[in-house]
């Protein structure tokens, strides 16, 4: 079920050196999955450690390069970044949870290795976002410009409000009060999420605790629409990797998944890092997860969705089984973000936009 | 094997289905072509471009086609795929070619193969590169066609492609874009140029290509050292004069036309840096290209001279 030249970008991940018997056929289909499913750096980075860069082909030699470079010119730009905020959050009395890569990276956790990195993710609390909002905006952060339907998506509906973006450094900040949309049909404990925050050595900032940061990463990939899912599910198996090492770890888990409500996207998560990156899971904790499973033909079918959606989207265009998957990923993303009424006019407000812009777009040619 | 090794209808097949790998020197391409008239027009600018067979690793992937079924036939137009994603929008089928060349342009600005970029043309002679880094329209294109046929050899007209492991460029010579008066100029100045057909209507008004000296592809996998950097600016009805450009200045002129510095931290300021400790910098304003051509012999000269006399 697994194309091959997947199954040799997973091999590569949890195996680096099996990369020195790849022919150089297999080396270009690995290089062309591994950038689109945001994993090339990584690869890159388990080669160099281990002193057996020299040994890959040139060719493979210079992108695997370009791919670490990319990575380290991301994290770059995110430390910067959140060191920019910590200053321009100087007078406001707030901790300052980060989110996804930027926690991996400040908290120096395996999985941020040669990641690649987009946006700044923060979290604070609800009743403090507006503060941070206006003192961001103080210093220099510009809001998105939206209409009044995407203002109102953002900051009624949605876990974050609208992203800030800093002219000269562009890199775009999500500001979060809590770990999925309001309107969805999970509610987490966002004050609970916010207590049980870890600080980090760095003054002010902290990122969720172990188990917290694990369903964070489920959620977000078992319930919303992500670009790179492959890599998602690879931080996953690496978190459940670094933070099972400690045996007491996997009853948090359970714990904190039903204190959530997110014991549906652990049991994915669960069930699909030990699927493609063979996850060490207690067979205890494998047992208690399955009370969250869907019914055994829904499981079914979301094996199936989950499996084909992941794969990464070059080389695959012309599978009609692979467009369908990831269609319906899109759909049940939409879903279980809101409500049915809610969700029709969101769509039909959408379509309508879209519309409006290709009557509006002109042909550009030639862009060279 | 060379494109014109591979007899018309059995390319047109392989560019219709399984494709061809073509090597340009720094690149290989992994192209697919599904319009047949833009077969023939390919087959005739990269002639002596070698394929790779087997095929090996690609930097690119990138298929020009008929953006549906319906304009195959109705209003027939171009559009460009890069790793199976739909970039540019479709032009008329009639000037397929000029979406072709765009694409291999876009694969190199985007493959992020080589750690630094510069939008620049790059020429050797001597074993020296001469860095001509200019914006669009200022006759880079013009200049390093008209050198390419005095003795210098054509590394690119569009983008100086550094190698990460040695900071040396990496020749990746194609046909070169000629804009508007360039043709007549540069078919005047060298009779034994080959242009592809002239293409009129684009953004930029009329194109046409010139094919690259034979010499230039036969060589390309011979990477050089820079040697000088001169930026060019064409000036209608000057006579060729040369200025000498203060080093910082040089390095910010440099820094300006880096596709990708910011991104590349350390090693973009290493490379950079490292030319402008070797290289000196002029700035060129010319009208003649004759002339043109003497002050850049004199510039290399100058440079050997200073090297050989520490």
């Amino acid at each position: 079920m697994i194309p091959d030249a997947v199954q040799r970008l997973v091999r590569a991940l949890l195996d680096p050196p099996s990369t020195l018997n790849l022919s150089a056929r297999e080396w270009n289909d690995l290089v062309l999955i591994g950038r689109n499913a945001g994993l090339l750096g990584r690869i890159s980075t388990e080669l160099k450690d281990r002193g057996l860069f020299h040994k890959v082909p040139q060719k493979a030699r210079a992108h695997l390069h370009a791919a670490l470079i990319s990575a380290e010119s991301d994290q770059t730009a995110i430390r910067f970044e959140v060191n920019r905020v910590v200053r321009a959050l100087a007078t406001v009395d707030v901790q300052i949870v980060l989110l996804k890569g930027a926690a991996y990276l400040m908290a120096d956790l395996p999985c941020a290795r040669g990641r690649m990195l987009g946006d700044l993710d923060l979290m604070v609390p609800l009743e403090r976002i507006e503060d941070v909002e206006q003192a961001l905006i103080k210093s220099g952060w510009l809001p998105a410009e939206l209409d009044d339907y995407d203002q109102r998506f953002y900051r009624e509906w949605m876990h974050e409000i609208p992203p800030l973006q800093h002219p000269t450094r562009e890199t775009p900040i999500d500001l979060h009060h809590t770990i999925a949309p309001r309107t969805s049909r999970v509610r987490p404990d966002a004050k609970a999420l916010i207590a049980a925050a870890v600080e980090l050595s760095a003054p002010r900032l902290s990122t969720l605790g172990p188990a917290d940061m694990v369903l964070h990463s489920a959620v977000h990939l078992f319930n919303d629409e992500v670009s790179k899912p492959l890599r998602d599910l690879f931080d996953l198996h690496q978190l459940l990797t670094e933070f099972g090492a400690r045996a007491e770890f996997w009853n948090e888990l359970m714990a904190r998944a039903k204190l959530h409500g997110l014991g549906r996207p652990l049991y994915y998560a669960l069930r699909n890092t030990r699927r493609i990156f063979m996850t060490r899971v207690p067979s205890e904790i494998e047992k208690t997860a399955s009370q969250f499973a869907p019914a055994a033909p829904i499981g079914a079918v979301m094996d199936w969705i989950f499996i084909r959606g992941f794969m990464p989207s070059v080389g695959t265009e012309k599978d009609a089984a692979t467009a369908c998957a990831r269609w319906l990923l899109y759909v049940r993303s939409h879903w279980l973000r809101m409500p049915p009424f809610m969700l029709a006019r969101h769509l039909a407000i959408k379509a309508m936009r879209q519309i409006g812009e290709r009557l509006r777009r002109r042909p550009i040619e030639d862009p060279e | 094997m060379l494109i014109s090794d591979i007899p018309h209808a059995a390319l047109a097949q392989r560019l219709r289905q399984e494709g061809v790998h073509i090597d340009t020197g720094a690149f290989t391409t992994h192209l697919r072509i599904g319009l047949p008239h833009l077969v023939e027009e390919f087959a005739q600018m990269y002639a002596q471009y070698p394929v790779e067979d087997p095929p090996g690793i690609d930097d690119a992937r990138l298929r020009i086609d008929a953006p549906s079924f319906i304009s195959r036939y109705w209003a027939p137009s171009a559009a460009a795929w890069m790793d199976g994603e739909k970039f540019f929008d479709p032009v008329p089928a009639k000037r397929a070619y000029t979406v072709l060349e765009s694409g291999l342009n876009w694969a190199v600005a985007t493959s992020l193969l080589s750690p630094m970029l510069v939008h620049a043309a790059v020429v050797e002679r001597a074993n020296r590169a001469a860095i001509l880094p200019a914006p669009t329209g200022s006759g880079k294109s013009t200049l390093s066609a008209a050198l390419s046929w005095r003795g210098w050899r054509l590394l690119s007209d569009e983008m100086t492609v550094f190698s990460f492991e040695d900071g040396t460029i990496l020749p990746n010579p194609r046909p070169v874009s000629l804009k508007n008066k360039a043709i007549e100029i540069i078919a005047a100045f060298e009779p034994r140029a080959q242009f592809s057909p002239i293409y009129t209507g684009t953004a930029k008004g009329d194109v046409a290509y010139m094919r690259p000296p034979a010499d230039a592809v036969a060589r390309f996998k011979e990477s050089v050292l820079p040697g000088l950097v001169v930026a060019p600016q064409y000036h209608e009805g000057m006579r060729a004069t040369v200025k000498r450009m203060e080093k910082m200045e040089g390095l910010r002129w440099l820094i300006d036309n880096a596709v990708n510095y910011s991104s590349m931290l350390r090693m973009g300021f290493d490379t950079l840096t490292g030319i402008a400790e070797r290289c000196e910098f002029y700035i060129l304003t010319y009208s003649d290209l004759e002339e043109a051509v003497d002050v850049m012999n004199r510039l290399l000269e100058e440079s050997l001279s200073t090297a050989a006399s520490p």
